[in-house]
């Protein structure tokens, strides 16, 4: 048979040949680049990089070096100093900022920046059909709520306006203690219109990508890294430390620290990516970092739906759960145990007393609202998303309640996605939750409880609460203010309780400080990468 | 003729298969939208899902999916917007092919060997240590060996990266651990192929004209014995190349796996059906392929 | 030969059966393990009290990480567990949707299977298609859809929704449905192929010439006669189900906590592998118990599948 002999050999040959192209494949992609100054693990792959989508803290890390707002955050305190307006002049009811741009200002491409550039990167992120999530952040500003409603639609009523090519005019609905700090939000950061208007929903790749912030980007490949290079036109380019940056979207605490610590990365700068079982140890070595940080993990009840219809039986609850366990046995870095949702630290700010830890005030109150003992309590679930630190909260909670009250929880665990959906439908009766503050103020922790809030999610409402943020949000007087605040976080955490909090979340980072300069701690875990910079090593 | 008629047949195949993937990623609750913000209004929310011609019944949905396929394009991804799905694949899938490449050729060429000796030596200490070998690396799980890999690999002799995917060094590790599964699965298939082939008329005949034991073995029991290899690497193939979850996640490597096991839980409709699609069109590929190397190895098979 | 020409084919296969000396050892296991998952719960309930206090799979203690001992034998985990009722009431479960899943696998694929090759045809034609669509479909991503789906279906219907500790057990139906619904296949592709090769065989035929019903038939001559590869197939797809289970666990798609399964163990204790400090105990028993307890079905599959002569496929 010499036709199959042949064939055979052929096959044989062929299948070597392959072995031999794969291997020789291996050698081939062997990527050429120049390695970069500074390898950044950045928690998971960004969904966008376009500043009017992010929502997520570590995707905002990114886009934040890549486009910049009127205002910026300095890296120490993360305190906003004047970005591309070099400064502005607010009038005295507050109301009206007119901010003066730089005269320098230039995309990465070189043309220049102008005011209108400024009014088409906001009213875009106000539009209806770019869908910002973050769009509340742009609400403060004359008509910009209807406008983004499409109850109006025309863009030139909204209160944003260029009288000339390096002014800046906003017309606020109210005085807006916090309107400068807004200002260096990412969804008010400014954005390149010709590119947007070309490539649409791609225009991120486009190439070449004009930027306003200190660094351009050179590439985007998914759940590989994020290269970026320093942007040559940029304002302030003589302070922008690294030439180039590579972020890594590492989501596993055992990868970040497993490739941190064989030297394949710089800096880690997520909480989430060190290992909890681990933090007790390596909090102890000097290149790990602990700093207080504005957020706050908590529970949210659905107070539309029985038992938890009855501010008796969430007071109960709340009283029952020993908080300190949790930080000690659970979370270990230290945390703080929460009795507020708004974080100590923040800006002119300090929270009443809450509920504290009460066993048998607990159990008084559930007899009150007739579970004596727990007896007739319906079993309810505690919906949380996947995550390890989740569900060992869950479970320290669920034996708490059981041993204290007699009340008995069932675990119910999601997928992220399916979990907001359920938590922003109201499909569950109790469920974890978290609050990072978007700027240093109280507003940004206590006005997601107003009625119909988009992020109140527990069906909660008290007019009363309504009316003091309301009036809060009106006060320049900054005692008054705090007081009228004080008043409302005393009716959401002590009074009426749709939410018990847990604990004060810690920044946590670590990198050697012997050669990586340019992090500072602070409450916001900001960290501009433009002052990020390795230490070259003395010869 | 054959092959042919098969190819005309694997395409309605791959309608009902996009079909039916479609229809399934679509029941599911929750949609790809659902995040940690809610949108702040109503028609913010419409105006996402109109976008995305979400709002529209499923089976137009498809018929535009089809549409778009035709002209040679998946279409968008929900969850990374910036990115095309057609992104997506060229980025991944090479990385993946690349690495299931390698797994496959590490399994071929642990597989056989083991099987072999196995085989020969049956009964003796090789069968009994080669066959628990082979079974073992079949009942360890893929995320027990990677991390352990690691630990002394990397970690403690610092011989390896941890992960990451840039020179060949990177490679080793999720290679080995991609490969540990399927070594175990060729090393027992060619052990029975080759006992069943010892016994048969053909290896009988050709001992009676006086060969060797072990060119015997080599030159005409090994031959059937591969058959049975060679029928099992189209499945096994499809799998390795279309990424591993596990490997890719617990390395670091930017393959179409994560995607794959990401996208249906995040419910990136879009990416997963394209993905489905891709999977298939590999499988029937392969498996083809396959059928057509069976006819060359082997004289007595004809496809008509 | 005297001697075998007068049993029954169960007999005979019994009789090599009992031969195969890993086969054997791992029966003796399997029963061991059996006798401890049912053993211990019912120790821990006949002791109570402290004992019951302190072993209790689901009762925290103040001993978080505490190193196997005599007391925890298998040691503690964070919450202070004990990890060896953790690992027992993590074998009930693992094996509970191996065990079931298999059988749907065994009840669909057979079925499914004898239909498509006794009745031949257009009607195999379009049941072996539907076989080939669904294997071209990438397993997991079938596996987690109807886990999330479905769950969420079942979930707003009224029955589950008003009994006490419905979730979890749905979870666990949930879970042996949907692997058993993907294994299925290659059962049903090998049955097929059986019952094939059988119909044209001589006593079949016989039994039709002679006025045999097509159920008279499929009961008397090709059901006993595919039983072994019904038997073997499903011991071999058990360990694969269990195997499954546990990477699924690893997706977080696996039992609802504080529940265990040995995925969620494994998965537990592979996340404290590192360089720095290692809680030994919390991957070594679970994976040992786990790839102990894969490496005894799979004796078992294969020694099945010598007794019975089972041609690979």
């Amino acid at each position: 048979m010499p036709f199959a002999k042949r064939a055979r050999r052929i096959f044989r040959r062929a299948r070597f040949l392959l072995c031999l192209a794969t291997v020789a494949a291996a050698f081939g992609c062997t990527r050429h680049e120049p390695p970069a100054d500074l390898v950044i693990i950045n928690n998971v792959e960004p969904e966008s990089l376009d500043p009017a989508v992010i929502v997520a803290q570590a995707d905002m890390r990114i886009v934040s070096g890549m486009f910049e707002g009127l205002t910026r955050l300095e890296p120490v305190e993360a305190r906003a100093v004047p970005g591309l307006a070099e400064r502005w002049d607010i009038s005295p009811d507050g109301k009206i900022y007119t901010f003066h741009l730089r005269t320098n200002l230039l995309w990465s491409t070189g043309e220049p920046i102008t005011s209108a550039d400024v009014v088409y990167s906001w009213i875009r992120a106000l539009d209806p059909k770019t869908a910002c999530r973050y769009v509340e952040q742009l609400y403060y500003l004359k008509n910009a709520e209807d406008f983004n409603a499409g109850k109006i639609t025309n863009a030139d009523l909204v209160g944003v306006s260029a009288p000339d090519k390096y002014t800046v005019r906003a017309e606020l609905k109210a005085p807006t203690a916090f309107f400068i700090d807004l200002c260096a939000f990412q969804t008010l950061a400014v954005v390149p219109r010709q590119t947007i208007e070309k490539y649409g929903d791609h225009w991120l790749r486009a190439k070449p990508l004009p930027v306003s912030g200190a660094f351009e980007l050179v590439s985007w490949r998914l759940n590989d890294k994020i290269r970026l290079k320093k942007n040559p036109y940029y304002w302030d380019a003589t302070n922008t430390q690294s030439e180039i940056i590579d972020l890594l979207p590492v989501g596993s605490p055992t990868t970040a620290l497993n490739l941190y610590e064989r030297g394949q990365a710089d800096v880690v700068w997520d909480k989430e990516l060190i290992p909890s079982s681990l933090v007790d140890v390596l909090l102890k070595r000097p290149d790990f970092h602990k700093f207080n940080y504005l957020g706050t993990y908590f529970v949210r009840f659905n107070v539309t739906k029985k038992p938890f219809d009855d501010p008796r039986v969430r007071q109960a609850l709340a009283l029952a759960v020993d908080k300190e366990r949790i930080t000690k046995r659970i979370t270990r870095a230290g945390e703080q145990p929460a009795e507020n949702l708004v974080p100590p630290g923040t800006q002119n700010y300090h929270s009443p007393p809450g509920l504290g830890h009460d066993p048998d005030r607990a159990r008084k109150l559930l007899a009150e609202a007739g579970y004596p003992g727990g007896n007739g309590f319906p079993r309810f679930e505690y919906l949380f998303n996947a995550s390890p630190i989740h569900e060992k909260i869950a479970v320290e909670l669920q034996q708490m309640w059981r041993d204290e009250l007699g009340i008995d929880m069932e675990l119910r665990q999601m997928e992220t996605q399916v979990f907001w959906g359920m938590q922003q439908r109201l499909e569950y009766q109790m469920s974890k939750s978290s609050w990072a503050g978007d700027y240093n103020d109280a507003n940004t922790f206590l006005g997601m409880f107003v009625t119909g809030g988009g992020n109140n999610e527990t069906g909660w409402s008290n007019p009363r609460y309504d009316e003091l943020i309301a009036a809060a949000n009106n006060e320049l007087d900054v005692a008054k203010r705090e007081k009228l605040f004080q008043q409302a976080e005393t009716i959401l955490v002590h009074d009426d309780a749709p939410i018990i909090p847990l604990y004060v979340y810690l920044g946590i980072s670590y990198f050697d400080t012997n050669k990586v300069a340019g992090i500072w701690p602070n409450v916001l875990d900001d960290h501009p990468l433009q002052s990020l910079r390795k230490i070259k090593p003395n010869k | 003729m054959y092959f042919i008629r098969r190819i005309l047949f694997a395409i309605p195949l791959l309608l009902v298969i996009s079909a039916l993937a479609f229809t399934l990623v679509h029941l599911a609750p929750g949609g790809p939208f659902d995040s940690e913000r809610k949108p702040a209004s109503p028609i913010v929310e419409q105006n996402i899902k109109a976008k995305y011609h979400l709002d529209e019944p499923v089976w137009k949905q498809y018929g535009r999916y089809l549409g778009d396929l035709l002209h040679g394009d998946f279409g968008a991804s929900l969850k990374y917007q910036n990115h095309s799905i057609n992104d997506i694949i060229a980025q991944g899938l090479p990385v993946s092919m690349l690495l299931g490449g390698l797994a496959f050729c590490i399994a071929i060429g642990v597989g056989i060997p083991l099987g072999f000796l196995a085989a020969v030596r049956r009964g003796g200490w090789q069968d009994y240590g080669g066959s628990f070998a082979a079974l073992l690396a079949v009942c360890v799980p893929s995320f027990v060996i990677a991390p352990f890999l690691i630990l002394i690999f990397a970690m403690k002799l610092k011989w390896l990266p941890v992960g990451l995917w840039i020179t060949p060094w990177h490679m080793v590790l999720p290679s080995i651990t991609l490969g540990a599964y399927f070594i175990g699965k060729v090393a027992r298939i060619l052990r029975e192929g080759m006992l069943e082939a010892a016994q048969s008329e053909f290896v009988t005949a050709a001992r009676a004209k006086g060969l060797g034991e072990t060119a015997l073995l080599l030159k005409h029991a090994l031959r059937i014995a591969l058959l049975p290899v060679v029928s099992y690497s189209g499945p096994m193939l499809a799998d390795l190349l279309t990424g591993s979850f596990v490997v890719e996640n617990i390395f670091q490597i930017p393959g179409i796996g994560v995607f794959l096991v990401n996208s249906s839980l995040n419910l990136d409709y879009t990416v997963v059906v394209s993905l489905s699609l891709l999977y298939a069109i590999l499988l029937i590929g392969l498996n083809l392929a396959v059928d057509f190397a069976y006819t060359l190895m082997d004289p007595r098979v004809k496809y008509e | 030969m005297s001697e075998l020409q007068h049993l029954s084919p169960g007999q005979r296969a019994w009789r090599r059966f009992q031969k195969n000396r890993p086969a054997m050892l791992s029966a003796w296991y399997l029963v061991l393990l059996l006798a401890v998952i049912v053993g211990w719960p019912l120790l821990l309930k006949i002791c109570g009290g402290d004992f019951a206090r302190m072993h209790g799979p689901d009762e925290l203690s103040d001993a978080q990480f505490a190193p196997p001992s005599f007391q925890h034998w298998f040691g503690t985990d964070l919450h202070g567990r004990d990890l060896f009722s953790r690992v027992i009431s993590g074998a009930q479960i693992s094996l509970i949707v191996g065990i079931f899943g298999a059988a749907v696998s065994l009840v669909i694929g057979v079925s499914w299977g004898a239909i498509a090759g006794y009745a031949g045809g257009r009607l195999d034609a379009t049941l072996m298609r539907i076989v080939d669509i669904l294997y071209s479909l990438p397993t997991i991503v079938f596996v987690i859809v109807i886990v999330t789906t479905f769950g969420e279906m079942l979930k707003q219907s009224e029955i589950v929704r008003h009994s006490a500790a419905a979730g979890g057990v749905l979870r666990i139906a949930l879970l042996f449905v949907g692997l058993g619904a993907v294994s299925w296949l290659t059962m049903a592709r090998i049955i097929r192929g059986q019952v094939l090769s059988l119909r044209s065989r001589a006593f079949v035929e016989a039994s039709r010439t002679l006025g045999a019903g097509t159920p008279r038939i499929l009961l008397r001559h090709i059901i006993p006669n595919i039983f072994g590869v019904a038997i073997t197939y499903t011991a071999l797809t058990l360990p694969a189900i269990i195997l499954y289970e546990s990477f699924l666990s690893f997706l977080a798609l696996g039992v609802q906590p504080p529940m265990a399964s040995w995925g969620t163990l494994i998965a537990e204790g592979v996340s404290q592998i590192n360089p720095i400090r290692i809680y030994w105990w919390l991957i070594v028993f679970p994976g040992a118990v786990l790839v102990a307890t894969l490496l005894a079905l799979n004796f078992l599959g294969d020694g099945l599948r010598d007794a019975w002569d089972v041609k690979g496929k």
